[in-house]
């Protein structure tokens, strides 16, 4: 693919697909999705030519540099790395899926809900490509007002209430990170040896911010970046706006948010905060922990408590995401690698259940726990589907939900092993509300005469699907080909935090040419078994 | 007397905008009543055009700086950028003229008279050297604009507000001339340059202190800034809207020039005197104006306070030019002048659009033009005209400072420069300002896209329509690619300060 700057087609294809959307006529609306379609899916199909042909090198993968505001030395700087280019695979597959999962759903401003999602589409993968500060700044902005747009105008009732929380919540850490990029930007302005040219990127921020700003200030960096990240996350205490936004956001708005968007919070500590300023993040890591471990509980807690099925999900998320802060900040192999694999099971898993929520609720025109019953009999397939999901979320052995936790507390444990017991307790409240919320939807006697005529899923459901369910197989059974194409970004990440740790001697997790390790074989052998028992199960 | 080439050089570009003012005064009194009053427009842009065409040639000739009159006018870089700004909203708002001045039922040869008056007076007062040009620039283009806020002459509103302005506009070029005797009773000059050696080579009267904060005080009035910008909201609220999106960008950016020189040539040396006023009153600036603007249910009123909040933010960059450490810096004046600049389209863009939305209503004497003013005018826009409706978000979203657009990249390399001369402090507090500010701008983004439509009676003209797109267009040229505009932003404070 040689010189094609294929990073800026993947941001700005969708983009354009979105401007000549515009100029389609309101009365064509199967033009307006099949138009969308075609992009998202086109994007897709581009994100996974540049993994095919992705390899680890010394800089960034795909790089391309244009200087953009010569006088403060910011660049159009574009590249991946491992890390970057998982999330930008997994924006691709999100997006065609949740305008697929919407394709029945809109009702009102058809075009302009189809515009917004590619141009959230753009600014995503802008994020996950930036390699220069002051770009990634900007698309972590422009992202913003689509889906502020798509909750506020094809949202729920509260609608209003939940975007402009969305925004000022999000913007009140993007500001604060906009103050500690400007501040570190002086520092690498004042800095002898520092090319002119590098002043924004982030690589060189990563090298050289570490030993030019003192321990005690970088405290500070880190929290104004850390807190604009925890928001995104979102992490216990700043989580409050999420449950909002997600049961009142669209299905595609909730199923992207869940999917891409809160990732960036979580990439933005691996790629952001934790390298720039490791002090900071080594000396405040347990207190990230401990907060992951409280927002597991709380989330889970919280969950249990919830009569929304959104709305359980939503603080499922909140339970999740702790998960994966607490792998970030264990300062081990094992967790980081959860921690980051778990983004993406997170992703798939929580992305189809929205989904799922999607398709009951366009049948029945509400979402209350207690407001069904007996599905299982009337919707057979939705019921399977949604069982391997569910699993998959509470983390089944055999589903990718297993092998991230696993490593996660494996790693946390190490560590923090009072937190991670604490953790784990997050595993099991899963298990109870996902099966309680499962039981109470598809067991027993529908709650209402007129649930026994709902029609079982449509193909269009089924294919937007199938790709998560076939995904939370084979990552449940081969994580190995994601955890290698991470390896390198999150091992600089332990390092950081961690900086006595001894990397030869953690155990190998990934790569195991033939004599895979023997924690790694348990974990296959495991995996194995329980995918078929699942099977079996199922197929009874 | 005899003129040199150089004094020419320096007169010029205003001297073309004001006749042709003047001659479409004249003109106007030949031309048919109530029959085409195209020539009018054409005179306008002719002078437009030739001022500007003149600053051009300028330009490519290299730019030098040239000095005019015995040092009483001069055309620099800071001249240029001013007057660019100037001509480029002056240029924005004649688009529509013709048909705006017919539905106000205002006189037309007094419009395009008083619009060109005062444009050709701020781009003499961005180059003026001296405190009397200074004096008497400012007070022409401040005449003018008293007439230009009460020129629906029918309408009580309007009334009001130009009766506000003058008063207070009066009083504070009162405080000015006060200030201006008092610098010329302590070093017998009225050249800034001169002023500027005088006081830094000897002791240094007590009177320049009080002088230097009186000149503040007036210039702190016209620009809108906290304690003296009571008569901002309701002059700008009262004035026809096209007036205000006229006064709201240019005075702010001539304003801010003369400032800018005055700080720069007579009192870099006398910065412990002026540096905290313009500290304390940037930060009041940026406080009040924010929260007393989310505070507004009209969206004309509430632009109007938000102006108040964006010149604390050019007082930022002012204040900032004394670092915590005592260093002076130009660097922050290039920002002040890169973000007068960028702030002349998104505001000319937000204002038109409201003129774009206006409609015909009942007023007291006969029928009457009113421009759309209360988010329910704007309710459910998002669906009935989708195109202006993001123009207004644009433009709202870039007064919040929000990228891709100019707002955001005038803020950036304001809050950059106030950090690199150590002002975390004032780049804090105007960075929590922006926060505020984004709920009210967003509010009127929910109003258009997530309500209801409560009116539907706008009659949009497509000479407004297309005032709006352009500066649109220009609000994210200025985002997107603001390099060369900055050059000429730094390039104009270079030459200043001794």
């Amino acid at each position: 693919m040689g010189s094609l700057p294929m990073l800026s087609i993947l941001i700005f294809l969708p983009a354009v697909a979105a401007l000549l959307l515009s100029f389609v006529p309101d009365d064509k609306p199967e033009l307006v999705k099949g138009g969308a379609l075609a992009a998202a899916l086109a994007d897709f199909v581009l994100s996974l030519v540049a993994l095919n042909g992705f390899q680890e090198g010394a800089g960034l993968a795909y790089a391309e540099a244009i200087p953009w505001i010569p006088a403060l030395h910011a660049w159009y700087r574009l590249g991946v790395d491992g890390l970057a280019l998982s999330m930008v695979v997994l924006t691709g597959l999100i997006t065609p899926l949740a305008i697929m999962g919407s394709w029945h759903a809109v009702h009102k401003q058809l075009k302009g809900f189809f515009i917004a999602l590619l141009l959230l589409e753009s600014g995503m993968m802008g994020v996950f490509c930036a390699a220069d500060l002051l770009l990634f700044y900007v698309f972590w902005e422009v992202m913003l007002i689509p889906m502020a747009l798509l909750i506020g105008i094809w949202g729920g009732p509260r609608r209003l209430y939940a975007s402009v929380k969305f925004v000022l919540y999000t913007m009140a850490g993007s500001l604060l990170m906009f103050v500690a990029i400007v501040y570190c930007w002086l520092v690498m302005t004042n800095a002898r040896g520092v090319a002119p040219d590098a002043m924004f990127q982030i690589s060189a921020w990563q090298q050289a911010l570490p030993t030019l700003i003192e321990p005690t200030v970088q405290v500070w960096l880190f929290l104004a970046f850390a807190i604009s990240f925890a928001i995104k996350v979102p992490m216990f205490p700043v989580h409050t706006w999420l449950p909002d936004a997600h049961v009142e956001a669209p299905t595609a708005g909730s199923v992207i948010l869940a999917g891409v968007l809160l990732k960036m919070g979580s990439y933005g500590f691996l790629r952001f905060a934790i390298p720039f300023f490791p002090a900071a993040a080594a000396e405040l890591a347990s207190v990230f922990v401990w907060l992951s471990v409280i927002g597991i509980v709380y989330g889970s807690f919280m969950a249990m408590a919830q009569t929304d099925i959104k709305k359980l999900i939503a603080y499922s998320s909140v339970a999740h995401l702790g998960f994966v802060m607490a792998g970030i900040f264990s300062g081990t192999v094992e967790g980081a690698q959860g921690g980051v694999l778990q983004m993406v099971n997170h992703g798939i898993s929580t992305g189809a259940l929205f989904l799922l929520v999607g398709v009951i609720y366009e049948r029945a025109h509400t979402r209350g726990v207690k407001d069904f019953g007996g599905l299982a009999k009337i919707m057979p397939v939705y019921a399977t589907i949604f069982l391997i999901v569910t699993l998959s979320s509470i983390g089944l052995p055999g589903t990718n939900g297993f092998v991230g936790e696993f490593l996660i507390l494996l790693g946390t444990f190490q560590t923090y092993p009072v937190a991670a017991v604490v953790g784990a307790l997050g595993v099991v409240l899963g298990a109870v509300y996902m099966l309680t919320l499962y039981r109470n939807v598809f067991f027993g006697a529908p709650a209402k005469e007129e649930w026994k005529s709902l029609p079982d899923m449509t193909g269009l459901e089924l294919a937007t699907l199938a790709p998560l369910l076939v995904l939370i197989f084979v990552l449940g059974l081969l994580p190995t080909p994601l955890l290698k194409l991470t390896e390198a970004s999150v091992t600089d990440v332990v390092t950081d935090l961690n900086p006595l740790i001894d990397l030869k001697a953690a155990p190998a997790l990934v790569d195991p040419p033939s004599g895979s390790p023997v924690m790694w074989g348990a974990l296959q052998r495991g995996s194995n078994e329980a995918e078929a028992f699942v099977t079996a199960e199922l197929s009874r | 007397m005899t003129f040199t080439a150089a004094d020419w050089t320096t007169l010029a570009p205003g001297l073309v905008v004001i006749l042709a003012g003047l001659l479409a005064v004249g003109v106007d009194l030949f031309l048919p009543k109530g029959g085409s009053k195209t020539p009018l427009v054409a005179i306008s842009y002719a002078g437009v055009g030739g001022a500007t065409w003149l600053l051009y040639q300028h330009n490519m000739a290299g730019g030098q700086s040239v000095t005019g009159f015995g040092g009483l006018l001069v055309l620099d870089g800071l001249t240029t950028m001013v007057s660019y700004a100037v001509l480029a909203a002056t240029a924005l708002l004649l688009l529509p003229s013709d048909v705006d001045v017919r539905r106000r039922h205002v006189p037309f040869g007094e419009y395009y008279g008083l619009i060109l008056l005062s444009a050709g007076a701020m781009m003499l007062l961005a180059g003026s050297n001296d405190f009397l040009m200074i004096f008497v620039n400012l007070e022409v283009l401040s005449l003018a604009l008293y007439v230009l806020t009460g020129i629906t002459r029918r309408n009580p509103r309007s009334n009001e507000a130009a009766m506000k302005y003058f008063v207070t506009g009066a009083f504070a070029t009162g405080f000015l001339l006060f200030g201006i005797a008092m610098l010329y009773g302590a070093t017998g000059h009225f050249q800034l340059a001169d002023i500027g050696t005088a006081l830094a080579k000897g002791p240094v009267s007590p009177l320049v202190g009080t002088g230097l904060a009186l000149v503040l005080v007036g210039f702190a009035f016209k620009i809108g800034a906290v304690p003296f910008h009571m008569w901002v909201p309701d002059v700008y609220e009262g004035a026809p809207t096209t007036t205000t999106a006229f006064m709201a960008v240019t005075v702010k950016a001539a304003g801010v020039g003369a400032l800018v020189r005055i700080l720069l040539e007579v009192a870099p040396g006398q910065a412990g005197m002026w540096a905290g006023l313009l500290w304390g009153m940037a930060i009041a600036t940026m406080v009040v104006g924010n929260l007393v603007a989310a505070q507004q249910t009209s969206v004309k009123r509430m632009l109007a306070w938000s102006s108040v909040a964006h010149t604390g933010y050019v007082l930022v960059a002012l204040a900032a030019m004394v670092g915590t450490d005592g260093k002076f810096s130009t660097e922050p004046a290039a920002a002040a002048v890169f973000y007068v600049f960028s702030y002349t389209f998104m505001t000319m863009g937000a204002f038109q659009f409201l003129v774009y939305l206006g409609h015909e209503a009942q007023g007291p004497a006969g029928p009457e033009w009113q421009d759309a003013e209360s988010l329910d005018d704007l309710a459910g826009l998002g669906r009935r005209r989708p195109w202006a409706a993001l123009a207004m978000t644009l433009f709202l979203v870039s007064l919040g400072g929000f990228p891709p657009t100019a707002g955001f990249v005038g803020k950036l390399f304001l809050f950059q420069a106030a950090v690199k001369q150590g002002h975390v402090a004032l780049a804090i507090i105007g960075v929590a300002a922006s926060l505020v500010s984004l709920y009210y701008y967003l509010r009127v983004v929910v109003w258009m896209f997530m309500k209801e439509p409560v009116l539907e009676d706008e009659k949009p003209n497509l000479w407004v329509g297309l005032v709006v797109v352009a500066s649109a267009v220009l609000t994210l040229l200025l985002g997107l690619l603001p390099d060369a505009v900055w050059q000429l932003a730094a390039l104009s404070v270079r030459g200043l300060a001794g």
